[in-house]
């Protein structure tokens, strides 16, 4: 029975019903496409879901922590341009894929000295860091684009290891890796708890403010990693890189079942948003559904998902306010 | 945020130049780009550069860092009140744009349009890189002649406001109607400004329809993600991509095979015929109906009825041609 | 008689021009209840925010085991042995009773440095102590979010017995629970005075004091007026103390003013 009842927690009411929406736009789409539901264009939605559920899974963790961060389009643009540069200069292909991640973190580091040390709120700070990421991209750029890269780092992503895609692999050690952070550390729990309440989290001994520059620091490093893949998937850096990706992100992560208050995430429910958002997407298009509609769609299925959830027993925000009775 | 770092990027850059105009007792002539930081405007902004230094004004460039109508409008609105004598813009949004030709007039400033037109606005003249029909016409032609008559091909576009970008769209669906009845243009599809959204709307189009032939890129940034797509899928020599793209952003799709060629015209051209017309302007001159500028090889002819100074026939970089143009 | 674990001397407190408390002396000792009895701005929630650390005194000294200290923050009291479990439960609802309880303290062991939970050691120790308390919660991987007030204490004091408290403050800890749930706080509190911890009560409703308190220290106005045993002293006595009609409080105070 309590084995049961981890089981229910583990895979919650949100993640039944993204995967059940997943199923059924899959049905759907079948039946208006007759190339929707084959394996190369299903690959293909797989493999244009993967910058986006990486930045994605840093959301998750920064909105559990009742923080946010609206500028991780602009991380992921500066460390495509180091990606970007480094392959221009024919440096080793894994080099350059390396400093997409490491560019990320040290931009992490930035952003998240500036929202815990200033003591901003966290949208406030970033939209602020997204300005000037922005400015950053643009003098980096020199107004010239970074098009047709060396195609080393593009090889190297779509290698095979023991017949498995390195970016499947890379992906799925990324994941692997956050789920273990929140789930298997010390760190989950404290993350968890500064999100429920910074005080109370405090009071417990936790070091909340190194907590959360480590958090942004994640963050970051999954946004450089996310920029590895689009220069390596794109093999190009343009000046409006990154415009929407952060908001696609929080969306992802609030239809994953995230709460934007903090104290609670779910890492599968955040991996079912990006699919579910990225197979509307593709299918949408598919079917012949112009461009327009597409946008209209997404933004009806979140207010729908999150309209259903607060008709619904299980809400949050009232347990919250029930909290401080 | 974003929009008032915008607006002070360009408001700062604006100061600079315009205390140095003032200093020299100069007259300005401005041009406002869609965004900055692209190629194909850098290289408009040397055109008009040039000119500028052979004729004898102040040549100021700025636009926004985002392809946002209201940024645009609010620093052709700063140039306005600062008076510079003549400005252009390469219009993002031509119905938003009347109020700011009335307040131009109401200071004095000759402002006309470049690249991309408000025609009903009142503005005073339009420069055009090419007719939108020759360009519509030109590339539904040239790719007649790789994929034949009846081939089906797909439309990748920017932004759904752009009235450029949706004028060229008209004029190639005219096109196939008028003199290619079998061929078979899908709908318009819009990604935006970026390179992955127009892969994977690219990606998307071939595998929805096996039978496709060619993907245009309409808007030049989504030219790196059609090509990019096209090799990715592994449909080099199944599938042409070609657009509105410049030699340097195509380069290396044009050399793989992914592009088979694309069209488009010399915007460091444009960018000197801008500020030719810019100091015809001020100067109190008209256009007349065929103009011989230094350093064109045809005259420029001028249609006093429709305000419009055309720069010529689109250009059709290939594999051949491309590697000597450098914008 | 054992020696006191603690014993304050002289402390006072001043907020500016405002005084909290003037020259309170007193003792706890270990395994003893001591309730701390008053009206509204008496000074008692005052007072134990300074054994707790989270005002410093003014004036006077605090020893622990006879040795001064000096706490400037609660973690230094909460390192000293001293746990305070606040009126607004300081839980995160959203993590289970294990975590609670082990927040900040995880027990982990180091793979190639990096810090793994020990998941089953801390949901054991957890069950224990909830057991020892006789505390009827089975499961300590449910979430405190779903505990009853009474409950949520238990998982609070479960905290800070595993921090190896030797005195737990609790402020008004059954102030918004229904009887079935008072009596098993008090329970509790018994419990923990009977495994030698000793327990600083703040309450307002005197028959819980009367139940469980060893000692009762009476505040006015920011001083102490009166300290009872329990068997020294009745209901009517201490209602009288605390509003300041008892003769020895009005004698004590017209001699102050």
């Amino acid at each position: 029975m309590r084995r049961l009842n981890q089981y229910a927690r583990a895979f919650g009411r949100r993640e039944l019903t993204l995967a059940g929406a997943s199923v059924v736009a899959i049905i759907v789409f079948a039946t208006t496409s007759p190339y929707f539901a084959t394996a190369d264009n299903l690959a293909t939605v797989l493999r244009n879901s993967t910058e986006l559920l990486l930045v994605s899974l840093g959301m998750t963790l920064l909105l559990a922590m009742g923080s946010i961060d609206v500028s991780v389009g602009m991380v992921l643009g500066l460390a495509a341009i180091a990606v970007g540069r480094l392959l221009q200069a024919e440096i080793d292909p894994l080099l350059a894929a390396l400093a997409g991640p490491l560019a990320g973190a040290a931009l992490g580091l930035i952003t998240g000295l500036v929202v815990v040390f200033a003591n901003i709120p966290a949208i406030v700070a970033t939209l602020g860091l997204l300005g000037v990421y922005r400015a950053a991209i643009f003098l980096a750029l020199g107004g010239g684009w970074l098009s047709g890269l060396p195609t080393g780092l593009t090889t190297l992503l779509s290698s095979k290891l023991a017949g498995i895609p390195v970016a499947a692999l890379v992906v799925a050690g990324a994941y692997g890796a956050v789920w273990a952070a929140l789930r298997r550390t010390p760190y989950g729990p404290h993350l968890l708890a500064i999100g429920q309440s910074e005080d109370a989290a405090r009071l417990a001994g936790i070091t909340v403010r190194r907590t959360r520059v480590a958090t942004f620091v994640l963050s970051g490093v999954l946004s450089g990693l996310a920029a590895t893949f689009y220069v390596g998937t794109y093999r190009n850096v343009e000046m409006t890189i990154g415009s929407t990706l952060a908001l696609d992100a929080i969306a992802a992560v609030v239809l994953g079942g995230t709460s934007i208050l903090g104290g609670r995430c779910s890492l599968l429910g955040t991996a079912l948003g990006v699919l579910l958002l990225r197979l509307l997407q593709n299918g949408l298009l598919m079917s012949g559904v112009p461009s327009l509609w597409q946008t209209v769609v997404t933004g009806v299925l979140l207010l729908t998902v999150l309209g259903l959830e607060r008709v619904g027993s299980f809400m949050p925000s009232v347990r919250r306010a029930g909290r401080s009775v | 945020m974003l929009k008032s770092l915008a607006v002070t990027l360009s408001a700062t850059t604006l100061l600079t130049f315009v205390s140095g105009a003032a200093l020299a007792q100069e007259k300005r002539v401005a041009f406002v780009p869609q965004i900055v930081g692209i190629p194909y405007f850098n290289a408009m902004e040397e055109g008009g550069k040039k000119a500028a230094t052979e004729l004898g004004v102040k040549f100021i460039y700025s636009g926004p860092v985002d392809t946002n109508p209201v940024d645009q409008l609010q620093i052709v609105q700063n140039l306005i009140n600062q008076g510079v004598e003549a400005v252009s813009v390469s219009v993002l949004d031509a119905s938003s744009i009347g109020p700011v030709v009335e307040a131009a007039k109401a200071k004095g400033v000759k402002l006309f349009t470049s690249d991309s037109d408000a025609p009903d606005s009142g503005r005073a003249l339009y420069v055009a890189q090419a007719t939108d029909q020759g360009l519509g016409f030109t590339i539904i032609d040239e790719l007649v002649k790789r994929v034949g008559p009846e081939a089906k091909i797909g439309i990748v576009s920017g932004e759904a406001t752009a009235s450029n970008l949706n004028t060229w769209i008209q004029f190639m669906q005219e096109r196939a109607k008028s003199q290619y009845p079998k061929l078979t243009l899908l709908a318009p599809q819009f990604a935006g400004g970026t390179a992955q959204r127009a892969s994977q709307i690219a990606t998307d189009l071939m595998a929805a329809n096996p039978d496709l032939k060619a993907v245009i890129a309409v808007a030049s940034s989504t030219c790196p993600g059609v090509g990019q797509a096209i090799e990715t899928a592994g449909k080099v020599g199944k599938v042409i991509g070609t657009g509105y793209c410049s030699p340097n952003t195509a380069r290396s799709y044009i050399k793989s095979g992914a592009m088979g060629f694309t069209v488009l015209w010399d915007p460091g051209a444009l960018g000197y015929l801008t500020v030719w017309a810019g100091k015809q302007l001020i100067d109190g001159k008209t256009p007349a109906a065929s103009n011989t500028i230094p350093g064109f090889s045809k005259p420029v002819t001028y249609d006093a009825k429709t305000g419009v100074l055309l720069l010529g026939d689109p250009a059709v970089f290939t594999a051949e041609n491309v590697d000597k143009f450098n914008f | 008689m054992t020696p006191p674990l603690l014993v304050a001397e002289g402390i006072s407190k001043r907020f500016g021009a405002l005084t909290a408390l003037t020259g309170i002396n007193l003792e706890v000792r270990a395994g003893e209840v001591l309730a701390l009895l008053g009206d509204n701005g008496a000074g008692k929630s005052t007072f134990v925010k300074v054994l707790a650390g989270a005002h410093p005194a003014t004036d006077g000294t605090l020893r622990m085991d006879g040795v001064p200290v000096a706490f400037s923050s609660p973690q230094d009291a909460a390192n000293a042995g001293i746990a305070t479990i606040y009126q607004e439960l300081a839980l995160s609802e959203n993590l289970s009773i294990a975590e609670n309880v082990f927040l900040g303290r995880e027990l982990v062991w180091q793979v190639a440095g990096v810090p793994f939970l020990r998941r089953r050691a801390m949901q054991e120790r957890v069950a224990d102590l909830l057991h020892e308390l006789d505390a009827h919660i089975s499961d300590p991987d449910a979430p405190v979010g779903s505990l009853s007030g009474g409950q949520r204490q238990a998982v609070a004091i479960c905290r800070a017995l595993n921090l190896n408290a030797r005195l737990i403050i609790m402020d008004e800890p059954t102030a918004a629970l229904a009887v079935a749930e008072t009596r098993k706080v008090l329970q509790l509190i018994r419990r923990l005075s009977g495994r030698g911890c000793a327990v600083v009560l703040i309450s307002h409703n005197l028959s819980d004091v009367f139940e469980v308190a060893d000692r009762m220290v009476v505040f006015r106005r920011g001083r102490k007026v009166a300290e009872r045993t329990r068997a020294g002293t009745d209901h009517e006595e201490v209602v009288s103390l605390i509003t300041g009609a008892h003769p020895d409080v009005r004698a004590l105070e017209q001699q102050q003013s």
